[in-house]
């Protein structure tokens, strides 16, 4: 399915579950948190999810930043 | 704990608080943290990037013991942004702190009140410890303290400017009058300064440039620590009070000018 990832088109080829995204990325899960069509996405429910095609998904880490 | 700055449920020894940004390394960085003494480090948000899969700093950070990490909310133009950013920093670092900042002009990073404001309560009813970066406003800080706000984060003078304690006048009445800890953010540029800000009763600063681009960090981050540790301990001891004339603390006896015989 087309997703859509931190901007960019991502032809996932994967059943649309964050574990398998986040491996495709190479993503530490304990390191990243997600957005999807913009809606925060808490850890506790990402086995849950079922991503669709089209969706907008952020991965987000943390940066230096005062 | 004995004069510990109570922030939320939490109490803390250090009363430097340290920002990671700008710093020329993540080693110069963690050098600096250690060597502040810092309990409270925020952090800022990023896009996950796949070329920088290793350059991640939260792990490094996370190491250091004693560190609570306080997520910012930089790059949130309003309020709808910032509690998103929120939630995100609370989903990475597991920390119920926030560093809540909206500055949406690149030109002067002056916090937008109005939208700091409404992005406060939203969080404050999330459950996070709220730590708002405001203009040196009374007036905002004592809406913002009965909002629920863990401390108000009044500054200095801008973002980075290094222009130190431009707003002196209502940092001192901000001092004088909030019920939760007042927080100089943003400005600093000397230890001196962040020294000034305790004695007269701040409860504690928030240095991230002053330190960053010092020549030498590390050693910097030191003498900040030790700046807010001596002006608070000079505010706690209390000054003298300030006389308009001079007061000798030697006898002046007649003795040296007597006559020779």
């Amino acid at each position: 399915m087309n997703l859509v990832v931190n901007g960019e088109p991502y032809p996932h080829s994967g059943q649309g579950t964050v574990a398998e995204l986040l491996e495709e990325f190479r993503a530490a899960p304990a390191m990243t948190a997600l957005m999807i069509n913009g809606e925060v996405v808490r850890r506790s429910h990402w086995d849950s999810v079922r991503l669709a095609e089209g969706d907008e998904v952020e991965m987000i880490v943390a940066a230096a930043g005062g | 704990m004995e004069d510990g700055l109570r922030l939320g449920d939490r109490v803390f020894r250090s009363r430097l608080l340290l920002g990671t940004g700008k710093f020329s390394s993540v080693e110069t960085m963690l050098a600096a943290v250690r060597a502040s003494g810092a309990e409270l480090v925020t952090v800022a948000l990023r896009r996950f990037n796949r070329e920088r899969a290793d350059d991640d700093i939260f792990g490094p950070l996370a190491a250091i013991d004693g560190i609570t990490l306080m997520p910012n909310t930089s790059g949130a133009m309003n309020a709808r942004e910032a509690v998103r950013a929120a939630l995100l920093g609370r989903e990475i670092t597991g920390s119920p702190f926030v560093k809540l900042e909206i500055h949406p002009n690149p030109h002067h990073l002056m916090p937008d009140p109005i939208e700091t404001y409404e992005a406060a309560v939203r969080l404050v009813k999330e459950g996070f410890f709220v730590l708002p970066y405001i203009s040196a406003d009374p007036v905002l800080a004592r809406r913002l303290e009965d909002a629920g706000c863990a401390a108000v984060m009044p500054l200095g003078s801008a973002i980075g400017s290094g222009q130190g304690l431009a707003t002196l006048s209502m940092l001192q009445v901000i001092i004088r009058d909030a019920g939760v800890p007042a927080i100089v953010d943003a400005g600093l540029r000397s230890p001196s300064e962040a020294a000034a800000v305790m004695e007269m009763g701040g409860d504690a600063v928030l240095v991230n440039s002053a330190i960053a681009a010092a020549e030498n960090p590390e050693l910097m981050a030191e003498a900040f620590a030790i700046a807010v540790q001596a002006g608070r301990q000079a505010h706690r001891a209390g000054l003298m009070p300030r006389s308009e004339t001079a007061a000798a603390t030697s006898p002046l006896t007649a003795f040296l000018a007597a006559e020779g015989s």
